[in-house]
Protein backbone atom coordinates (compact mmCIF):
# COMPACT_ATOMS: atom_id res chain seq x y z
CA UNK A 1 0.00 0.00 0.00
CA UNK A 2 0.83 3.96 -1.15
CA UNK A 3 2.67 5.52 2.09
CA UNK A 4 1.17 8.52 0.04
CA UNK A 5 -2.91 9.80 0.33
CA UNK A 6 -2.52 10.38 -3.69
CA UNK A 7 -0.12 10.11 -5.87
CA UNK A 8 -0.51 13.63 -7.17
CA UNK A 9 -2.60 16.83 -5.63
CA UNK A 10 -3.42 19.44 -7.99
CA UNK A 11 -3.55 23.13 -6.55
CA UNK A 12 -6.41 24.33 -8.44
CA UNK A 13 -9.12 23.19 -10.81
CA UNK A 14 -8.58 25.88 -13.87
CA UNK A 15 -8.40 24.13 -17.49
CA UNK A 16 -4.50 23.77 -16.77
CA UNK A 17 -5.13 21.93 -13.60
CA UNK A 18 -8.28 19.71 -14.82
CA UNK A 19 -6.25 19.13 -18.24
CA UNK A 20 -3.32 17.35 -15.44
CA UNK A 21 -6.13 15.57 -13.94
CA UNK A 22 -7.50 14.15 -16.37
CA UNK A 23 -5.16 12.97 -18.31
CA UNK A 24 -2.81 11.40 -15.53
CA UNK A 25 -6.03 9.87 -13.68
CA UNK A 26 -6.20 8.19 -17.29
CA UNK A 27 -2.55 7.07 -16.84
CA UNK A 28 -3.74 5.33 -13.47
CA UNK A 29 -2.31 7.73 -10.69
CA UNK A 30 -4.69 8.58 -7.97
CA UNK A 31 -5.45 12.56 -8.28
CA UNK A 32 -6.91 14.79 -6.15
CA UNK A 33 -7.76 18.63 -7.18
CA UNK A 34 -8.08 21.18 -4.49
CA UNK A 35 -10.22 24.15 -5.66
CA UNK A 36 -10.37 26.93 -3.19
CA UNK A 37 -13.85 28.52 -4.48
CA UNK A 38 -17.30 26.72 -4.45
CA UNK A 39 -17.06 26.66 -8.67
CA UNK A 40 -15.04 25.16 -10.88
CA UNK A 41 -12.51 26.15 -13.82
CA UNK A 42 -10.78 29.66 -11.64
CA UNK A 43 -10.00 31.83 -14.93
CA UNK A 44 -12.40 29.68 -17.25
CA UNK A 45 -15.66 29.91 -15.32
CA UNK A 46 -19.16 32.17 -14.58
CA UNK A 47 -20.62 33.71 -11.84
CA UNK A 48 -24.32 33.04 -11.52
CA UNK A 49 -26.41 35.69 -10.18
CA UNK A 50 -30.05 34.57 -10.21
CA UNK A 51 -29.70 33.51 -13.67
CA UNK A 52 -27.02 35.79 -14.98
CA UNK A 53 -24.44 33.62 -15.25
CA UNK A 54 -21.69 35.78 -17.31
CA UNK A 55 -17.94 34.31 -17.79
CA UNK A 56 -15.06 35.09 -15.41
CA UNK A 57 -11.93 35.03 -17.27
CA UNK A 58 -11.88 33.13 -20.91
CA UNK A 59 -14.76 34.62 -22.95
CA UNK A 60 -14.54 32.83 -26.03
CA UNK A 61 -12.62 29.63 -27.46
CA UNK A 62 -9.71 30.36 -30.11
CA UNK A 63 -7.88 27.47 -32.02
CA UNK A 64 -10.83 24.86 -31.29
CA UNK A 65 -8.39 22.39 -32.89
CA UNK A 66 -6.56 21.93 -30.01
CA UNK A 67 -8.68 20.51 -27.83
CA UNK A 68 -9.57 17.63 -30.54
CA UNK A 69 -5.72 17.06 -29.62
CA UNK A 70 -6.76 17.05 -25.79
CA UNK A 71 -9.38 14.85 -26.67
CA UNK A 72 -7.50 12.65 -28.57
CA UNK A 73 -5.04 11.62 -25.98
CA UNK A 74 -7.86 10.72 -23.74
CA UNK A 75 -9.51 8.27 -26.40
CA UNK A 76 -12.45 10.01 -25.95
CA UNK A 77 -15.04 12.04 -28.73
CA UNK A 78 -14.73 16.17 -27.71
CA UNK A 79 -18.73 15.63 -29.39
CA UNK A 80 -19.71 13.53 -26.70
CA UNK A 81 -18.52 16.44 -24.03
CA UNK A 82 -18.71 20.14 -25.61
CA UNK A 83 -20.88 21.98 -27.75
CA UNK A 84 -18.62 24.40 -29.81
CA UNK A 85 -20.67 26.85 -32.00
CA UNK A 86 -18.72 29.11 -34.22
CA UNK A 87 -19.27 33.17 -33.39
CA UNK A 88 -20.39 35.06 -36.29
CA UNK A 89 -20.01 37.87 -36.81
CA UNK A 90 -16.46 38.08 -35.16
CA UNK A 91 -16.89 41.72 -33.67
CA UNK A 92 -19.02 44.40 -33.12
CA UNK A 93 -16.62 47.53 -34.01
CA UNK A 94 -17.36 50.89 -32.39
CA UNK A 95 -14.54 53.45 -33.16
CA UNK A 96 -14.39 56.53 -31.52
CA UNK A 97 -15.40 58.72 -34.57
CA UNK A 98 -18.87 56.98 -34.51
CA UNK A 99 -17.89 53.99 -37.01
CA UNK A 100 -19.70 51.06 -36.28
CA UNK A 101 -18.79 47.66 -38.35
CA UNK A 102 -19.52 44.35 -38.18
CA UNK A 103 -16.31 42.08 -38.83
CA UNK A 104 -17.13 39.03 -40.64
CA UNK A 105 -15.82 35.94 -40.43
CA UNK A 106 -14.57 35.34 -43.74
CA UNK A 107 -11.36 36.49 -45.28
CA UNK A 108 -13.47 37.48 -48.60
CA UNK A 109 -16.17 39.28 -46.68
CA UNK A 110 -13.76 41.14 -44.29
CA UNK A 111 -12.16 42.51 -47.39
CA UNK A 112 -15.05 44.13 -48.43
CA UNK A 113 -15.60 45.58 -44.93
CA UNK A 114 -12.14 47.10 -45.01
CA UNK A 115 -12.83 48.21 -48.57
CA UNK A 116 -15.66 50.34 -46.75
CA UNK A 117 -13.71 51.80 -44.44
CA UNK A 118 -10.40 52.68 -46.71
CA UNK A 119 -10.26 51.42 -50.12
CA UNK A 120 -6.71 51.87 -50.08
CA UNK A 121 -5.93 48.88 -47.71
CA UNK A 122 -7.57 46.39 -49.57
CA UNK A 123 -4.29 44.98 -51.10
CA UNK A 124 -2.36 45.35 -47.76
CA UNK A 125 -5.35 43.62 -46.13
CA UNK A 126 -5.01 40.42 -48.98
CA UNK A 127 -1.11 40.16 -47.94
CA UNK A 128 -1.37 40.60 -44.55
CA UNK A 129 -4.13 37.18 -45.26
CA UNK A 130 -2.27 35.57 -47.24
CA UNK A 131 1.10 35.74 -44.92
CA UNK A 132 -1.31 35.16 -41.94
CA UNK A 133 -2.83 32.09 -43.39
CA UNK A 134 1.23 30.65 -44.27
CA UNK A 135 1.33 30.68 -40.75
CA UNK A 136 -1.89 29.53 -39.54
CA UNK A 137 -1.31 26.52 -42.20
CA UNK A 138 1.87 25.66 -40.60
CA UNK A 139 -0.04 25.47 -37.23
CA UNK A 140 -2.84 23.17 -38.67
CA UNK A 141 0.47 20.39 -40.23
CA UNK A 142 1.93 20.49 -37.10
CA UNK A 143 -0.90 19.15 -35.22
CA UNK A 144 -2.43 17.45 -38.06
CA UNK A 145 -0.87 14.05 -37.32
CA UNK A 146 -2.64 11.73 -34.68
CA UNK A 147 -0.53 12.48 -31.43
CA UNK A 148 1.90 9.51 -30.01
CA UNK A 149 0.87 8.52 -26.37
CA UNK A 150 1.15 11.36 -23.24
CA UNK A 151 4.72 9.70 -22.51
CA UNK A 152 6.10 10.97 -26.04
CA UNK A 153 4.12 13.74 -26.45
CA UNK A 154 7.23 16.41 -24.99
CA UNK A 155 9.76 14.16 -25.88
CA UNK A 156 11.95 16.54 -28.49
CA UNK A 157 11.82 13.89 -31.16
CA UNK A 158 8.28 14.10 -31.24
CA UNK A 159 8.50 17.90 -31.06
CA UNK A 160 10.53 18.03 -34.00
CA UNK A 161 8.34 15.59 -36.26
CA UNK A 162 5.61 18.12 -35.43
CA UNK A 163 7.23 21.13 -36.87
CA UNK A 164 9.13 19.33 -39.61
CA UNK A 165 6.64 20.15 -42.30
CA UNK A 166 6.52 21.17 -45.98
CA UNK A 167 4.58 23.73 -44.86
CA UNK A 168 7.96 25.40 -43.22
CA UNK A 169 9.14 26.47 -46.42
CA UNK A 170 5.88 29.00 -47.24
CA UNK A 171 6.05 30.28 -43.33
CA UNK A 172 9.60 31.24 -43.49
CA UNK A 173 9.15 34.89 -45.27
CA UNK A 174 6.47 35.59 -43.04
CA UNK A 175 7.61 33.89 -39.83
CA UNK A 176 10.68 36.04 -39.95
CA UNK A 177 9.43 39.26 -40.99
CA UNK A 178 7.06 39.33 -37.80
CA UNK A 179 9.55 37.00 -35.46
CA UNK A 180 11.68 40.47 -35.58
CA UNK A 181 8.77 42.94 -34.88
CA UNK A 182 6.21 44.18 -32.57
CA UNK A 183 2.74 44.06 -33.32
CA UNK A 184 2.46 47.87 -34.27
CA UNK A 185 5.07 48.05 -36.55
CA UNK A 186 4.14 44.86 -38.36
CA UNK A 187 0.40 46.50 -38.79
CA UNK A 188 1.68 49.51 -39.53
CA UNK A 189 3.44 47.58 -42.47
CA UNK A 190 0.03 46.23 -43.85
CA UNK A 191 -2.19 49.15 -43.30
CA UNK A 192 -2.01 52.34 -43.89
CA UNK A 193 -5.59 53.80 -42.29
CA UNK A 194 -5.20 54.61 -38.75
CA UNK A 195 -9.07 52.88 -38.14
CA UNK A 196 -7.88 50.07 -39.80
CA UNK A 197 -5.18 49.59 -37.87
CA UNK A 198 -6.87 50.06 -34.41
CA UNK A 199 -9.18 47.15 -36.23
CA UNK A 200 -6.21 44.75 -36.69
CA UNK A 201 -3.80 45.83 -33.82
CA UNK A 202 -5.66 46.43 -30.74
CA UNK A 203 -5.98 42.18 -29.93
CA UNK A 204 -2.59 42.65 -28.40
CA UNK A 205 -5.04 43.07 -25.54
CA UNK A 206 -5.23 39.45 -25.43
CA UNK A 207 -1.19 39.25 -24.91
CA UNK A 208 -1.78 42.03 -22.16
CA UNK A 209 0.56 43.77 -23.51
CA UNK A 210 1.50 47.25 -25.33
CA UNK A 211 1.29 46.79 -29.29
CA UNK A 212 4.88 48.39 -28.69
CA UNK A 213 6.07 45.14 -26.16
CA UNK A 214 3.61 42.50 -28.01
CA UNK A 215 5.62 40.51 -30.39
CA UNK A 216 3.94 40.70 -33.89
CA UNK A 217 3.42 36.90 -34.13
CA UNK A 218 0.28 37.92 -32.46
CA UNK A 219 -1.10 39.25 -35.53
CA UNK A 220 -1.70 35.87 -36.44
CA UNK A 221 -4.48 35.15 -32.99
CA UNK A 222 -5.78 38.70 -34.71
CA UNK A 223 -6.11 36.42 -38.05
CA UNK A 224 -7.22 33.02 -36.16
CA UNK A 225 -10.33 35.40 -34.78
CA UNK A 226 -11.09 35.97 -38.60
CA UNK A 227 -11.17 32.45 -39.43
CA UNK A 228 -13.19 31.79 -36.30
CA UNK A 229 -14.11 31.90 -32.80
CA UNK A 230 -16.03 29.65 -30.80
CA UNK A 231 -18.19 29.52 -27.85
CA UNK A 232 -19.18 26.31 -26.04
CA UNK A 233 -22.73 25.21 -25.13
CA UNK A 234 -23.28 26.34 -21.55
CA UNK A 235 -20.69 28.98 -21.47
CA UNK A 236 -16.69 28.78 -20.90
CA UNK A 237 -17.62 26.72 -17.57
CA UNK A 238 -18.51 24.18 -19.93
CA UNK A 239 -15.04 23.22 -20.48
CA UNK A 240 -13.77 23.24 -16.86
CA UNK A 241 -17.11 21.22 -16.46
CA UNK A 242 -16.01 18.07 -19.17
CA UNK A 243 -12.63 17.76 -17.85
CA UNK A 244 -13.55 17.84 -14.31
CA UNK A 245 -16.26 15.21 -15.30
CA UNK A 246 -13.45 12.74 -17.61
CA UNK A 247 -11.37 13.49 -14.37
CA UNK A 248 -13.46 11.56 -12.10
CA UNK A 249 -14.86 8.89 -14.86
CA UNK A 250 -10.91 7.79 -14.50
CA UNK A 251 -11.05 7.86 -10.66
CA UNK A 252 -9.94 11.47 -10.54
CA UNK A 253 -11.73 13.28 -7.32
CA UNK A 254 -12.44 17.26 -7.31
CA UNK A 255 -12.48 19.02 -4.12
CA UNK A 256 -14.34 22.43 -3.76
CA UNK A 257 -13.78 24.76 -0.64
CA UNK A 258 -10.59 23.53 -0.40
CA UNK A 259 -8.27 26.58 -0.31
CA UNK A 260 -4.24 25.17 0.24
CA UNK A 261 -2.32 26.97 3.17
CA UNK A 262 0.99 25.36 2.54
CA UNK A 263 2.50 23.14 0.33
CA UNK A 264 4.76 20.42 2.24
CA UNK A 265 8.47 20.61 1.68
CA UNK A 266 10.85 18.36 3.55
CA UNK A 267 14.78 17.86 2.16
CA UNK A 268 14.01 20.27 -1.00
CA UNK A 269 10.90 17.71 -1.94
CA UNK A 270 7.52 18.48 -2.28
CA UNK A 271 5.66 16.00 0.07
CA UNK A 272 1.89 17.07 0.15
CA UNK A 273 -0.31 19.97 0.90
CA UNK A 274 -1.64 21.44 4.41
CA UNK A 275 -5.42 22.81 4.10
CA UNK A 276 -6.55 26.00 5.13
CA UNK A 277 -8.35 24.33 7.89
CA UNK A 278 -5.28 22.27 9.05
CA UNK A 279 -5.28 19.27 7.50
CA UNK A 280 -2.80 17.64 5.38
CA UNK A 281 -2.60 15.51 2.44
CA UNK A 282 0.14 13.44 1.36
CA UNK A 283 1.03 13.18 -2.38
CA UNK A 284 4.16 11.70 -3.89
CA UNK A 285 4.07 14.81 -7.02
CA UNK A 286 2.18 18.04 -6.23
CA UNK A 287 0.59 20.55 -9.73
CA UNK A 288 0.40 23.88 -8.47
CA UNK A 289 -2.06 25.31 -11.11
CA UNK A 290 -1.82 28.90 -9.69
CA UNK A 291 0.41 31.31 -10.41
CA UNK A 292 4.25 30.84 -9.84
CA UNK A 293 4.49 34.04 -7.50
CA UNK A 294 1.93 32.73 -5.52
CA UNK A 295 2.98 28.99 -5.24
CA UNK A 296 6.49 30.18 -4.49
CA UNK A 297 6.28 32.49 -2.21
CA UNK A 298 3.35 31.67 -0.12
CA UNK A 299 2.92 28.32 -1.10
CA UNK A 300 6.04 26.80 -0.44
CA UNK A 301 7.85 29.58 1.68
CA UNK A 302 11.15 31.61 0.59
CA UNK A 303 12.61 29.74 3.32
CA UNK A 304 13.06 26.94 0.67
CA UNK A 305 14.22 28.92 -2.12
CA UNK A 306 17.67 29.56 -3.03
CA UNK A 307 18.61 33.37 -3.29
CA UNK A 308 18.20 33.66 -7.64
CA UNK A 309 14.57 31.50 -7.14
CA UNK A 310 13.68 33.96 -5.28
CA UNK A 311 14.52 36.99 -6.58
CA UNK A 312 13.37 35.98 -10.27
CA UNK A 313 9.62 35.19 -8.62
CA UNK A 314 9.39 38.21 -6.79
CA UNK A 315 10.56 40.67 -9.76
CA UNK A 316 9.06 38.69 -12.96
CA UNK A 317 6.39 41.00 -13.95
CA UNK A 318 2.71 40.19 -13.85
CA UNK A 319 0.22 40.58 -16.63
CA UNK A 320 -1.98 43.44 -16.52
CA UNK A 321 -5.34 42.40 -14.67
CA UNK A 322 -8.76 42.38 -16.38
CA UNK A 323 -10.97 44.30 -14.41
CA UNK A 324 -14.57 43.87 -15.59
CA UNK A 325 -17.89 45.22 -15.33
CA UNK A 326 -20.64 42.28 -15.16
CA UNK A 327 -24.14 43.67 -16.18
CA UNK A 328 -27.89 41.63 -15.60
CA UNK A 329 -30.35 43.97 -17.90
CA UNK A 330 -33.86 43.84 -17.56
CA UNK A 331 -34.43 43.30 -21.14
CA UNK A 332 -32.70 42.49 -24.15
CA UNK A 333 -30.69 45.69 -26.10
CA UNK A 334 -31.16 45.86 -29.73
CA UNK A 335 -28.20 47.69 -30.44
CA UNK A 336 -26.48 44.08 -29.18
CA UNK A 337 -25.26 42.88 -31.88
CA UNK A 338 -22.92 40.33 -31.74
CA UNK A 339 -21.81 38.09 -28.95
CA UNK A 340 -18.46 40.14 -28.62
CA UNK A 341 -18.01 44.37 -29.00
CA UNK A 342 -15.60 46.42 -28.90
CA UNK A 343 -15.83 49.64 -28.28
CA UNK A 344 -12.24 51.30 -29.24
CA UNK A 345 -11.04 54.82 -29.22
CA UNK A 346 -8.44 56.58 -31.36
CA UNK A 347 -5.21 54.63 -32.31
CA UNK A 348 -2.77 56.96 -30.42
CA UNK A 349 -5.39 57.30 -27.27
CA UNK A 350 -5.37 53.52 -26.88
CA UNK A 351 -1.53 53.70 -27.27
CA UNK A 352 -1.10 56.34 -24.75
CA UNK A 353 -3.21 54.35 -22.25
CA UNK A 354 0.03 52.74 -21.29
CA UNK A 355 2.16 54.89 -20.87
CA UNK A 356 0.18 58.05 -19.66
CA UNK A 357 -2.22 56.10 -17.45
CA UNK A 358 -1.25 52.68 -16.49
CA UNK A 359 2.23 52.40 -16.11
CA UNK A 360 1.71 55.30 -14.12
CA UNK A 361 -1.27 53.80 -12.05
CA UNK A 362 -3.77 56.60 -13.08
CA UNK A 363 -7.46 56.01 -14.52
CA UNK A 364 -8.51 57.68 -17.64
CA UNK A 365 -11.88 58.90 -17.84
CA UNK A 366 -14.09 55.66 -19.32
CA UNK A 367 -14.70 57.84 -22.50
CA UNK A 368 -10.99 57.47 -23.38
CA UNK A 369 -10.77 53.79 -22.54
CA UNK A 370 -11.71 50.72 -25.01
CA UNK A 371 -14.25 47.84 -23.81
CA UNK A 372 -14.09 44.90 -24.87
CA UNK A 373 -17.91 43.57 -24.00
CA UNK A 374 -19.26 39.85 -24.29
CA UNK A 375 -22.66 38.86 -24.22
CA UNK A 376 -23.08 35.33 -23.54
CA UNK A 377 -26.88 35.39 -23.62
CA UNK A 378 -26.46 36.40 -27.24
CA UNK A 379 -25.45 33.35 -28.34
CA UNK A 380 -26.94 31.11 -25.61
CA UNK A 381 -30.08 32.54 -24.27
CA UNK A 382 -30.26 29.95 -21.78
CA UNK A 383 -27.35 32.12 -19.44
CA UNK A 384 -29.35 34.75 -18.45
CA UNK A 385 -32.82 34.47 -17.13
CA UNK A 386 -36.08 34.38 -19.65
CA UNK A 387 -36.42 38.20 -21.03
CA UNK A 388 -33.16 39.11 -19.97
CA UNK A 389 -29.89 39.79 -20.81
CA UNK A 390 -26.55 39.63 -19.53
CA UNK A 391 -23.44 41.74 -20.36
CA UNK A 392 -19.68 41.54 -19.15
CA UNK A 393 -17.14 44.18 -20.10
CA UNK A 394 -13.40 44.02 -19.31
CA UNK A 395 -10.91 46.95 -19.36
CA UNK A 396 -7.37 48.21 -18.72
CA UNK A 397 -6.92 49.58 -15.51
CA UNK A 398 -3.28 49.06 -12.90
CA UNK A 399 -3.77 47.24 -9.96
CA UNK A 400 -2.15 49.67 -7.85
CA UNK A 401 -3.95 53.64 -8.31
CA UNK A 402 -1.67 56.72 -7.54
CA UNK A 403 -4.30 58.76 -5.69
CA UNK A 404 -6.92 56.01 -4.93
CA UNK A 405 -8.36 52.86 -3.53
CA UNK A 406 -10.11 51.05 -5.76
CA UNK A 407 -12.56 49.63 -3.08
CA UNK A 408 -13.30 53.70 -2.50
CA UNK A 409 -14.09 54.30 -6.15
CA UNK A 410 -15.24 50.93 -7.79
CA UNK A 411 -19.27 51.73 -7.25
CA UNK A 412 -18.47 55.03 -8.86
CA UNK A 413 -16.14 54.02 -11.57
CA UNK A 414 -18.35 51.15 -12.68
CA UNK A 415 -21.06 53.66 -13.09
CA UNK A 416 -18.91 55.87 -14.97
CA UNK A 417 -18.02 53.14 -17.53
CA UNK A 418 -21.84 52.23 -17.70
CA UNK A 419 -22.38 55.84 -18.70
CA UNK A 420 -19.53 55.73 -21.48
CA UNK A 421 -20.54 52.41 -22.95
CA UNK A 422 -24.81 53.95 -22.71
CA UNK A 423 -23.53 56.94 -24.99
CA UNK A 424 -20.77 55.56 -27.05
CA UNK A 425 -22.48 52.16 -28.22
CA UNK A 426 -25.28 50.79 -26.15
CA UNK A 427 -28.36 53.40 -26.32
CA UNK A 428 -30.67 52.71 -22.54
CA UNK A 429 -27.94 50.35 -21.27
CA UNK A 430 -27.85 52.49 -17.78
CA UNK A 431 -31.83 52.38 -17.28
CA UNK A 432 -32.17 48.38 -18.18
CA UNK A 433 -29.25 47.52 -15.40
CA UNK A 434 -30.89 45.99 -13.08
CA UNK A 435 -27.76 44.37 -11.46
CA UNK A 436 -24.09 45.33 -11.39
CA UNK A 437 -20.67 44.12 -9.96
CA UNK A 438 -17.54 45.58 -10.43
CA UNK A 439 -14.53 43.45 -10.17
CA UNK A 440 -11.60 45.64 -9.64
CA UNK A 441 -8.17 44.50 -10.07
CA UNK A 442 -8.04 44.15 -6.29
CA UNK A 443 -10.79 42.06 -6.13
CA UNK A 444 -9.95 40.08 -9.07
CA UNK A 445 -6.75 39.34 -6.52
CA UNK A 446 -9.38 38.20 -3.79
CA UNK A 447 -11.55 36.19 -5.59
CA UNK A 448 -9.44 34.40 -7.78
CA UNK A 449 -5.87 34.57 -5.66
CA UNK A 450 -4.36 36.09 -8.66
CA UNK A 451 -1.15 38.32 -7.51
CA UNK A 452 -1.87 42.16 -8.72
CA UNK A 453 -5.01 40.53 -10.23
CA UNK A 454 -2.99 39.31 -13.01
CA UNK A 455 -5.45 37.99 -15.28
CA UNK A 456 -2.62 36.97 -17.75
CA UNK A 457 -0.30 35.31 -15.17
CA UNK A 458 3.23 36.57 -16.05
CA UNK A 459 3.67 39.15 -18.85
CA UNK A 460 4.18 37.65 -22.29
CA UNK A 461 7.04 39.83 -23.29
CA UNK A 462 10.23 37.95 -24.68
CA UNK A 463 12.39 38.27 -21.20
CA UNK A 464 9.40 36.07 -19.69
CA UNK A 465 9.10 33.20 -22.08
CA UNK A 466 10.62 29.68 -23.11
CA UNK A 467 13.38 28.92 -21.31
CA UNK A 468 13.01 32.46 -18.56
CA UNK A 469 8.91 31.51 -17.68
CA UNK A 470 8.84 29.12 -14.82
CA UNK A 471 9.21 25.43 -15.97
CA UNK A 472 7.04 23.01 -15.71
CA UNK A 473 9.28 20.85 -13.34
CA UNK A 474 10.31 23.20 -10.82
CA UNK A 475 13.89 23.61 -10.72
CA UNK A 476 13.97 24.35 -7.27
CA UNK A 477 11.66 21.75 -5.31
CA UNK A 478 11.76 18.21 -5.99
CA UNK A 479 8.49 16.84 -6.99
CA UNK A 480 7.01 20.00 -7.26
CA UNK A 481 5.28 20.83 -11.21
CA UNK A 482 3.62 23.67 -12.53
CA UNK A 483 0.47 24.20 -15.23
CA UNK A 484 -1.23 27.01 -16.32
CA UNK A 485 -0.51 30.59 -17.94
CA UNK A 486 2.67 30.95 -15.78
CA UNK A 487 3.98 28.49 -17.62
CA UNK A 488 5.06 28.21 -21.52
CA UNK A 489 2.80 28.89 -23.61
CA UNK A 490 1.41 31.37 -21.94
CA UNK A 491 -1.99 32.77 -20.97
CA UNK A 492 -5.07 31.80 -22.94
CA UNK A 493 -7.71 28.88 -22.63
CA UNK A 494 -5.74 26.42 -25.52
CA UNK A 495 -2.61 27.42 -24.46
CA UNK A 496 -2.81 26.50 -20.66
CA UNK A 497 -4.26 23.32 -21.58
CA UNK A 498 -0.80 22.72 -23.92
CA UNK A 499 1.10 23.37 -20.47
CA UNK A 500 -1.26 20.84 -18.77
CA UNK A 501 -0.47 18.25 -21.02
CA UNK A 502 3.07 19.03 -20.75
CA UNK A 503 3.46 18.74 -17.30
CA UNK A 504 1.47 15.51 -17.52
CA UNK A 505 3.87 14.20 -19.89
CA UNK A 506 6.87 15.28 -18.00
CA UNK A 507 5.57 14.16 -14.55
CA UNK A 508 4.85 10.16 -16.41
CA UNK A 509 8.40 10.36 -17.60
CA UNK A 510 9.51 11.34 -13.72
CA UNK A 511 6.83 8.81 -12.15
CA UNK A 512 9.56 6.06 -11.46
CA UNK A 513 12.72 8.34 -10.56
CA UNK A 514 9.97 10.76 -7.80
CA UNK B 1 69.87 55.30 -28.73
CA UNK B 2 70.40 51.65 -30.08
CA UNK B 3 67.95 50.43 -33.21
CA UNK B 4 66.57 48.07 -31.30
CA UNK B 5 65.70 50.41 -28.53
CA UNK B 6 64.36 52.99 -30.92
CA UNK B 7 62.08 50.25 -32.14
CA UNK B 8 60.74 48.92 -28.75
CA UNK B 9 60.27 52.96 -27.82
CA UNK B 10 58.46 53.26 -31.38
CA UNK B 11 55.98 50.31 -30.46
CA UNK B 12 55.46 51.36 -26.91
CA UNK B 13 53.80 54.64 -28.46
CA UNK B 14 51.99 53.33 -31.17
CA UNK B 15 50.53 51.12 -28.38
CA UNK B 16 49.89 54.14 -26.19
CA UNK B 17 47.95 56.14 -28.96
CA UNK B 18 46.05 52.99 -29.52
CA UNK B 19 44.76 52.78 -25.71
CA UNK B 20 44.55 56.24 -25.63
CA UNK B 21 42.04 56.71 -28.95
CA UNK B 22 39.96 53.16 -27.02
CA UNK B 23 39.91 55.56 -24.55
CA UNK B 24 38.69 58.28 -26.27
CA UNK B 25 36.28 56.55 -28.07
CA UNK B 26 34.75 55.10 -24.68
CA UNK B 27 34.47 58.13 -23.41
CA UNK B 28 32.98 59.60 -26.67
CA UNK B 29 30.37 56.46 -26.96
CA UNK B 30 29.43 57.48 -23.00
CA UNK B 31 29.26 61.18 -23.77
CA UNK B 32 27.24 60.33 -26.91
CA UNK B 33 24.86 57.78 -24.70
CA UNK B 34 24.56 60.61 -22.02
CA UNK B 35 23.62 63.08 -24.60
CA UNK B 36 20.57 60.52 -26.20
CA UNK B 37 19.40 59.44 -22.79
CA UNK B 38 18.86 63.25 -21.97
CA UNK B 39 17.33 63.61 -25.11
CA UNK B 40 14.77 60.73 -24.87
CA UNK B 41 11.05 61.37 -24.35
CA UNK B 42 9.55 59.91 -21.17
CA UNK B 43 7.91 57.28 -22.87
CA UNK B 44 11.13 56.39 -24.46
CA UNK B 45 13.33 56.47 -21.41
CA UNK B 46 10.71 54.36 -19.55
CA UNK B 47 11.12 51.43 -22.20
CA UNK B 48 14.65 51.80 -22.19
CA UNK B 49 14.74 51.25 -18.17
CA UNK B 50 12.44 48.50 -18.72
CA UNK B 51 14.57 46.75 -21.07
CA UNK B 52 17.25 47.15 -18.67
CA UNK B 53 15.63 45.64 -15.99
CA UNK B 54 14.38 42.70 -18.05
CA UNK B 55 17.89 42.35 -19.08
CA UNK B 56 19.40 42.25 -15.52
CA UNK B 57 16.65 39.57 -13.87
CA UNK B 58 16.11 37.44 -17.20
CA UNK B 59 19.28 35.08 -16.30
CA UNK B 60 18.04 34.68 -12.12
CA UNK B 61 14.49 33.40 -14.11
CA UNK B 62 16.49 30.25 -15.31
CA UNK B 63 16.56 29.19 -12.00
CA UNK B 64 12.49 28.72 -11.56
Amino acid sequence: MSQYDYDVVIIGSGVGGLTCASLLSKEGLKVLVLEQSHRIGGCCSNYDHEGFQPDVGAIFVIAHELYYKLFELLDLRLEDYLDFRILDPVYDTILHDGTRVTLPQGVDEMAEVVNQISPQDVKGYYEYSADMDKLFKLTQAAISDPLPGLREVSKITNLMKMGLKKEVLPAIRPGLFLGTRMLDKAVNHYFKDDRIRLIFGWENLYAALPAHRCSALYANITYMGRIGNYYPRGGMIAIPKALGKIAEMFGGEVRFSSPVDRILVKNGRAQGVRLEDGSEISAKAVISNVHSRYTYEDLVGVEHLPYAVKRAVRNQPCSIPAPTLYMGLSEPLDSVRSHMSVILTDRRQFDDVWVEFYDKGLLYRPDDGAFLISCVSHSDPDLAPPGKQVLSAIYIAPYKLKYHQWDDIADEWAWECVDSMDKRAFPGLRSKVEWLDSVTPVELERRLRLPEGAFFGLEMSGGNMGPFRPNYRSRAVKGLYLAGQCTNPGGGVPLVMISGIATSSLLVNDWPRL
Amino acid sequence: MSLRSRRVEGARTAKRGRSTFRMLFLVGAAALGFYLGLNLSEERKHRVKKLMFEAREMPFRLFV
